[in-house]
């Protein structure tokens, strides 16, 4: 467990390789490089797991923690960089290599020009780095560390088309809306250290519990400020464009970046810190309204998008959720359960539908495909199961436990509210999932030529779909003592399940009457006024990015033009116009001519004279 | 006996008349005229001063300092007579080559 660093320099150093010598080394080794960078850490997972499992430590949440060295020190307080492992840490060292790998051996696949390739394994691994960073962090400030890291690699990602300038645009957006999450965090950092003069995060979570009543004015400031930065990288509702901005960039990116990045930092940081969290019940409150405006925002976007891309991620965007509600009831377990079922469930939908765009020869629109199935049963097959697992396909796919606990949950902790929006959730998405299915695969086919893939490709989804059944359903997480469990009532919970399954079915019905064909009926609804403005509504996501324009670039823009001229500076103009008219009345005066400087000694001596006689 | 400060008075209007005569007028031979115009004012100063201590010595001075003028506008009028055979102008400005 010595070499646990490792796991961060290894990726660093592979970024760093990669950055330096991609442009000149061919795919083949650049993929040799980006795959054995993930398979070393990987392998390392591996020691580190076995290492904790024949630990004989007498306390069973086992901390392993090591001081690398001290970083700066102001005053009293020193910022030492140190690794900290536990339980927790260990699930998502776990999380993150897996599917780290998975991605790596599709996108080895997927990438076919060399440049894409190595931009985005460099990247990728310093995404990679980042995310270690921030699970192993005992210290609040390297864990802020780690966040900005996250910012500006899913920059870079988004950013591999560069030279496109939408891509840009996209990239610095993010960045900005990223920055703005990470400097929320700053503030939470120092109202911590304001209030309890450690940044260690067991000294703060301790210490916190102490010194610090429960639901006072500071908890909650302080884990208000820490819920808006978490909202900021998870890409919840006002912080979603950092979600679909990533739309831009190439599949793998995608999958990286919202099935990996934005769940595991956000999810890690709330669970890390989740005893506090429990001391502000406001802020539950909070949380709860945002995922469900969240939820109810995405999830009726999702359903009018005709491009493949967006349409995914909108449906991501809405599981994400579901996560918050997890985190509203205080069922710690079991969000871990739904953050590891959304990974799965995410990336096997994207990676899916980056198998689908490749074959039809880059085209994103539904609705220029058709008819797929019979050709291509086995990514029929990928999609109907990621559809099962959006839908909560009851007793078979593991989504159905952990998303029907969370609404269980959140019915009988009397917040029927949030559970009734959790439901509608499920239905929307699924409707919107089975649309791009029944379009894609059943309608009359439109393309005629299609680029072949390799079988390869679908390994890592196969590997994905056996994940998302109910077989891995509730894993031995070693999470016994790190995050507090809370017991969970599970009676008569079969009603809600016929309930999900209930909905299932009916999304279905619906979802085949509205949609298996050309469907007149469509259009009758879309046509009436109601419908038209919806959709108009929809299409253009709630009207969300240009209510941003109005009330945050518009007036900067405005503002900007402003003080273009830097008014401050007027003053200084004035002085300077000053001096150049006193010094050009004196430059006449100096011309040559005897007569004036006579005159000037003449009146000096004047003065002179009248100065002496006066005083 | 006149008081020492009407001649002073006296004395004091003249070297000012010299001095604008020498500050305004362009042409060379005023310019001399202006000059010997504030000398003599400074004389009649001295000479004043001189009468007031009941000494001579303002008057020596003061024949001293004539003759010096007298030398001086000797040089002058030479200068002036050289220049109008060069430029035939008695303008002074005309000289001014130099521009500063």
């Amino acid at each position: 467990m010595n070499l646990l660093y490792l796991t961060i320099v290894i990726p660093l150093l592979s970024f760093l390789i990669l950055i330096c010598l991609g442009r000149n080394i061919s795919k083949e080794n650049i993929i040799i490089v980006g795959i054995s960078t993930i398979g070393l850490v990987c392998v390392l997972m591996l020691f580190v797991c076995i290492d904790y499992q024949t630990n004989t430590y007498p306390d069973t949440s086992l901390i392993y923690s090591r001081l690398l060295w001290e970083w700066f020190s102001i005053g009293d307080t020193k910022i030492s960089i140190g690794l900290q492992l536990d339980g927790l840490s260990l699930v998502f060292l776990v999380i993150i290599s897996l599917f780290c790998l998975l991605i790596y051996s599709f996108s080895a696949y997927y990438l076919t020009s060399s440049k894409d390739t190595y931009t985005f394994f460099a990247y990728g691994n310093l995404l990679i780095a980042s995310l270690f960073l921030l699970v192993l962090a005992d210290n609040l400030f390297i864990l802020l560390l780690a966040w900005e890291g996250i910012s500006i690699s899913s920059y870079l990602l988004i950013g591999i088309y560069y030279h496109k300038r939408q891509v840009s645009f996209s990239a610095i957006k993010t960045f900005i809306i990223m920055s703005i999450a990470d400097a929320f965090l700053l503030f939470g950092i120092f109202l911590v250290y304001n209030e309890l003069n450690t940044l260690n995060i067991r000294d703060v979570l301790t210490l916190a519990n102490q010194n610090l009543a429960i639901d006072s004015e500071i908890i909650f400031w302080i884990t208000l400020v820490f819920l808006v930065s978490v909202i900021g990288k998870a890409g919840l509702f006002p912080f979603h464009t950092i979600f679909t901005e990533t739309n831009i960039a190439p599949m793998p990116v995608i999958t990286l970046l919202q099935s990996v990045m934005g769940i595991l930092s956000s999810g890690y940081f709330i669970l890390r810190l989740s005893p506090l969290f429990m001391m502000s019940s406001d802020v539950f409150v909070i949380m709860g309204a945002v995922a469900g405006v969240g939820l109810i925002f995405s999830s009726c976007v999702s359903l009018v998008q005709n491009n493949i891309k967006s349409l995914v991620t909108y449906i991501n965007l809405s599981q994400i959720s579901y996560l918050f509600f997890a985190f509203v009831i205080q069922n710690w377990v079991l969000s871990l359960n739904y953050i590891i079922s959304y990974c799965v469930t995410s990336s096997l939908l994207l990676l899916s539908s980056a198998i689908l765009i490749k074959i039809c020869n880059g085209e994103q629109n539904i609705h220029k495909l058709g008819g797929l199935y019979r050709r291509y049963p086995l990514l029929y097959g990928t999609f109907l199961l990621s559809a099962a697992s959006l839908c909560a396909m009851p007793w078979v796919m593991s989504a159905f436990y952990t998303k029907g606990d969370i609404i269980w949950a959140l019915v009988t902790k009397e917040k029927m509210g949030l559970g009734i929006i959790a439901l509608i959730g499920v239905l929307l998405s699924s409707l919107s999932i089975l649309r791009l299915i029944f379009t894609v695969f059943h309608h009359k086919q439109k393309l005629t030529t299609f680029t072949p893939i390799t079988r390869y490709s679908y390994i890592p989804l196969v590997i994905l779909v056996l994940m998302s059944t109910a077989i891995f359903n509730y894993l031995p997480l070693p999470i016994e003592g790190i995050i507090p469990n809370v017991d969970f009532n599970t009676k008569n919970q079969l009603i809600l399940q016929i309930l999900l399954a209930a909905i299932t079915i009916l999304s279905i019905l619906i979802a085949y009457i509205l949609f298996f064909d050309i469907n007149s009926e469509i259009h009758e609804i879309s046509n009436t006024p109601i419908g038209k403005a919806f959709l108009k509504l929809w299409r253009n996501e709630w009207y969300f990015n240009q209510l941003l324009e109005l009330v945050f670039v518009r007036p900067y823009l405005y503002l900007a033009q402003l003080i273009k001229k830097d008014p401050l500076s007027q003053w200084n103009q004035i002085i300077n116009w000053g001096i150049r008219k006193i010094n050009f009345q004196i430059d006449l005066l100096e011309n040559g001519r005897l007569r004036w400087y006579m005159m000037s000694i003449v009146s000096g001596s004047i003065i002179i004279l009248l100065l002496l006689i006066l005083f | 006996m006149i008081p020492l400060m009407h001649s002073l008075i006296l004395a004091t209007s003249l070297f000012i008349i010299g001095l604008f005569g020498a500050l305004i007028r362009r042409n060379f031979l005023f310019l001399l005229l202006s000059l010997m115009v504030m000398i003599n004012g400074a004389l009649i100063a001295i000479v004043a001063a001189g009468a007031y201590w009941q000494q001579s010595d303002g008057q020596i001075i003061s024949i001293l300092v004539l003759s010096t003028a007298i030398a001086e506008s000797c040089i002058g009028l030479a200068l002036l007579v050289k220049m109008y055979h060069r430029r035939k102008t008695v303008n002074i400005d005309a000289l001014s080559e130099m521009k500063g």
